[in-house]
């Protein structure tokens, strides 16, 4: 386990509503329905972009100067929600979701418009984003250590026997 | 946050827009008359519910967009510049001459016409497309400032009339039709209603304006 788990994913490591919308959309759709259903008084919401699946490319870059390439495509779904209250009490929810699952994209934005309403906030952090945050560090830890199993070391012996 | 009050675009964006395209493109084919976009989304300020219709169906990323300047809507966080951007992605333009589309909620403070883009020689299908926000559109040759309109789409002549549009736009769209292949295309809309006035039509009298 380590201390802090986002530590080493630049994703994680900006405003706290980048890491929460990073956490949830890393999320299986089954923890965000379990917490969900644990949610009282869930909040009225209008669709303002439903749930839709596109494309992004993903751009990598590779050689010694940095040249940019296409590494390919991902399906990505994305959605745009509003909850519907008074004033501070109506928050907008974005998600961008990587795969095509609708719910997850809708499910992942009507967590961000919660988790930004204080007085759920908090509560939310202790129940979801926590262990949300635990578990996928968990994953990535275990992740890393299965591929630093397999890591090759290339090494280039010096043979100092051209030159002076 | 920056997405505060947004409103939602179409229930069902696929269907939404394939109708409302083809109560446009009826409307453009048949120039004069006034067709119906049924719409029930709800319009940022100061559109009306076709324009935004209009807007929703025909922006994108690739749709440059000009907004009349001296209104407190084309403020960069205005209600309707966060709407276009967020529903339709478009570039607003800030030069009406190198537009794709230009948005006219205020016709009375229209600009010439001459100032949008006809066209090249070459591409002609390139000028600006103007959408102009009227009011009492109607097809009654009795009405005050009624013109009547001819060409292709219209079986003799069209009567149209309408309170809002500066008594030089007829004038100046005479010049307009002059130009053709080359020419921008106008979209009037009232409410929900439309009327498409491509550059192939023709005014058959001065307006008795």
């Amino acid at each position: 386990m380590l201390s802090n788990p986002d530590s080493d994913n630049p994703l994680c490591n900006k405003t706290p509503r980048q890491r929460w919308m990073a956490l949830l959309a890393r999320a299986g759709v089954d923890e965000l329905e379990r917490a969900l259903r644990a949610v009282d008084n869930i909040p009225k919401y209008e669709l303002l972009r439903r749930p839709e699946i596109g494309l992004a490319m993903l751009r990598g870059r590779t050689g010694g100067t940095g040249h940019q390439f296409n590494l390919g495509e991902a399906s990505v779904t994305r959605c745009a929600l509003r909850t519907l209250g008074t004033h501070p009490g109506s928050y907008t929810g974005v998600s961008y979701v990587l795969g095509r699952d609708r719910r997850h994209a809708e499910l992942a934005a009507l967590f961000d418009a919660m988790l930004q309403d204080e007085e759920r906030s908090i509560a939310l952090h202790h129940t979801l984003i926590d262990s949300l945050a635990a578990t996928q560090a968990n994953q990535r830890h275990d992740r890393s250590r299965k591929a630093a199993a397999t890591r090759v070391d290339f090494y280039t012996m010096v043979r100092g026997d051209n030159g002076a | 946050m920056t997405s505060d009050n947004l409103l939602p675009g179409f229930a069902d964006p696929v269907f939404d827009s394939q109708r409302v395209f083809r109560s446009l493109l009826e409307a453009l084919s048949h120039p004069g008359t006034i067709c119906d976009i049924a719409s029930d989304n709800a319009s940022p300020t100061p559109l009306m519910p076709a324009t935004t219709a209009l807007c929703l169906t025909l922006l994108d990323f690739e749709s440059r967009v000009w907004l009349q300047p001296e209104c407190p809507a084309s403020n960069a966080d205005s209600a309707l510049h966060r709407y276009l951007r967020f529903h339709c992605g478009c570039p607003i333009d800030a030069d009406s001459r190198t537009a794709h589309f230009a948005i006219v909620h205020d016709a009375q403070a229209l600009p010439s016409l001459n100032t949008f883009h006809p066209g090249d020689t070459e591409f002609p299908d390139r000028s600006t497309t103007v959408i102009i926000q009227v009011n009492n559109l109607v097809n009654d040759a009795t009405a005050q400032s009624a013109v009547r309109l001819r060409g292709p789409g219209i079986r003799t002549t069209a009567s149209l009339a309408c309170v809002g549009l500066p008594s030089r736009f007829w004038q100046e769209w005479r010049e307009n039709t002059e130009q053709f292949p080359l020419g921008i295309d106008v979209i009037l809309v009232d409410g929900k209603r439309v009327v498409g006035i491509p550059r192939t039509v023709q005014l058959e009298t001065q307006s008795c304006m």
